[in-house]
């Protein structure tokens, strides 16, 4: 079960086989759920910022659901859907062969959807940042609306979607009630650190290792910030400066 | 090449309905604000459509309003020069400068290389906008607008939110482009010293329709022209030729084949400079006046008589082909009986023409 190149950890922390499991599972959950969302979210953000069209409100409320939901509310709805005769998960296990609850991946559609809106909120920020005269300046060059987006809009948005994305990580790396809900919480397989530190709880006398997860959880989620921070105002140097 | 715009738009309470044309030079469209100039602009341009009309640069039509007629903003081929830049902060001048090239209007109006020599570019092409004065901004965005292969180049203005040093820096710059860039070039404005210093003609607007339009000193010297439009002090504006920086520190110019005696100006001889008079600095006399210590004396004719409501009369006098205008009271008006064509003198002290006033 313990792969060669987990020993020096284990030697360091004495980390068991389950913990080990549920942070490699967390930090791939998060990282799939940020590659899933980030283009959605993105084309959302401009939608919301840029686009006058009839039922926008209803489009910004349906984003923000999850964020006002309790979570095992959206966990619960997605279970309903994704389960082998909901839906959507019917229609993937006739077609694909799939099931997608009680699976890591659904872990991750879990992670993706909670913090979706966040990621949007975020990105969003970003498009409003960017001065619409910037746009009309590069149309009155000749330029078109596809090429305007990619050479001026986008660049200008980069640190929001960092922003966006290590939010996006951070919520998800931390995601608890949705998950429990619609993938349980089985070792190995859909345990991520929250659940993991959740199951401790529930044993006496098992402070240390709760602390230990927790402490860990704890500077991946700063080290995610610490980095995008780093990448931000490199970002805005490089503007400044050259 | 040359531009012919006949629209109509009502925005809200707010009706703007143009008929001008524009030839090779610069044509400045005048007005204070509210005036409708930006309106009138961002419907040349194609970023608003007009109700109905047509715009045709040269023989092509860019919007016809009934044959459905409407080229997009970035196909009509029409540089712009916003007041505010808008460079690409993430580009660096020389990226900004490319722009259209690589991503929009290819063309050989001018080559980069030419652009960067005559806009004195080559210092700041590796430069972020962000670290650039305002003047250098618009030079950037003005070199920008003439590489996207303009047709025709809209300056919206440009010196608006520059400093006088600042402004000073970017003028001769535009009088190049005026001069060297055969294209017709719309300059947006409400400054009547940029106007009188750059433009041949002028379109004055004024609540969405032309007030007046011709050629720029007479029109910014007409009192009906700066009766409607508040101008906040009458004036009259004339071109005359420096002729000699006399040793006693006066300069001499050349105007309506007489001289006129100014504090040493900073012009080289031969130059064209242009004047502002203001009409309360004229005084009137019907005979040629002696040993006067005012050094100006023209003598002309009375070609307008307009009383005001007030105790005040204005009086337009010709002189030489040239227009000035004067302020006076009905009182003196009645005691030296000024008729239409009656010979008068005009004069001024040398200090009447304020440093400030003089364009160059």
């Amino acid at each position: 079960m313990i792969k060669s190149k987990h020993k020096k950890w284990i030697v360091v922390l004495e980390l068991s086989s389950q913990e080990i499991d549920a942070i490699l599972l967390s930090i791939k959950v998060s990282i799939w759920s940020v590659v899933f969302s980030l283009l959605p979210a993105v084309y959302i953000a401009y939608v919301l910022s840029r686009k006058k069209f009839w039922g926008r409100q209803a489009l910004n409320v349906i984003v923000h659901i999850p964020l006002i939901l309790p979570p095992v509310v959206t966990g619960y709805f997605l279970l309903l859907l994704f389960n082998r005769t909901g839906i959507i998960g019917r229609f993937l296990d006739t077609y694909f062969g799939v099931t997608v609850a009680f699976h890591w991946f659904g872990a991750v559609l879990a992670a993706a959807i909670m913090s979706f809106p966040l990621m949007v909120r975020a990105i969003r920020l970003g498009f409003e940042s960017v001065d619409p005269k910037l746009e009309v300046a590069a149309y009155s060059l000749g330029a078109n609306k596809f090429i305007i987006f990619l050479t001026i809009t986008l660049p200008l948005i980069i640190p929001a979607l960092i922003t966006g994305a290590v939010l996006g990580f951070a919520k998800s790396m931390g995601e608890f009630g949705a998950t429990i809900t619609f993938v349980s919480n089985i070792p190995g397989q859909t345990q991520t650190i929250p659940s993991a530190i959740f199951e401790f709880l529930q044993i006496p006398d098992n402070n240390f290792m709760t602390l230990r997860l927790v402490c860990l959880s704890l500077l991946i989620s700063i080290g995610a910030l610490y980095i995008s921070e780093v990448l931000a105002s490199r970002l805005s140097r490089r503007e400044q400066n050259e | 090449m040359s531009i012919a715009v006949n629209i109509e738009k009502t925005v809200g309470d707010f009706q703007l309905k143009t008929e001008f044309y524009a030839d090779i030079g610069i044509t400045a469209i005048f007005g204070p604000s509210g005036a409708g100039k930006s309106t009138l602009v961002n419907l040349i341009a194609g970023l608003v459509k007009p109700d109905s009309g047509y715009i045709k640069i040269l023989n092509e039509v860019i919007f016809e309003s009934q044959l459905k007629i409407n080229v997009p903003a970035n196909k009509r081929g029409i540089g712009f020069v916003f007041q505010d830049a808008r460079l690409f902060p993430h580009m660096k001048v020389e990226s900004n400068l490319k722009y259209s090239n690589r991503f929009g209007r290819k063309g050989h109006l001018s080559s980069f290389t030419e652009i960067v020599e005559v806009l004195n570019l080559a210092q700041i092409l590796h430069r972020l906008p962000g670290n650039l004065s305002g003047g250098e901004k618009q030079r950037v965005a003005i070199g920008r607008a003439l590489l996207s292969n303009p047709k025709i180049l809209i300056l919206d203005e440009p010196l608006t939110g520059l400093d006088e040093g600042l402004k000073a820096e970017v003028i001769p710059y535009l009088e190049f482009v005026r001069d060297n860039f055969k294209i017709p070039i719309l300059y947006i404005s409400h400054s009547q010293s940029e106007v009188v210093r750059l433009s041949d003609r002028i379109v004055v607007l004024e609540k969405g329709r032309i007030l007046e339009q011709g050629k720029t000193l007479q029109i910014l010297s007409s009192f009906s022209v700066a009766k409607k439009l508040g101008l906040r002090d009458l004036s009259s504006f004339v071109e005359a030729k420096v002729s000699k920086h006399a040793s006693d520190g006066i300069t001499e110019l050349d105007f309506a084949g007489s001289k006129l005696f100014l504090p040493k100006i900073d012009a080289i001889l031969g130059s064209k400079v242009h004047l502002r008079i203001l009409a309360k600095d004229i005084t009137l006399a019907i005979e040629k006046p002696k040993k006067i210590s005012a050094l100006n004396i023209l003598q002309g004719k009375v070609d307008e008589v307009i009383l005001g409501n007030g105790p005040g009369a204005i009086v337009g006098i010709e002189v030489g082909g040239h227009r000035l205008t004067t302020r006076i009271t009905q009182r003196s008006l009645n005691a030296m009986n000024l008729k239409h064509g009656q010979t008068c003198f005009a004069f001024l002290k040398t200090v009447s023409v304020a440093t400030s006033d003089i364009i160059t």
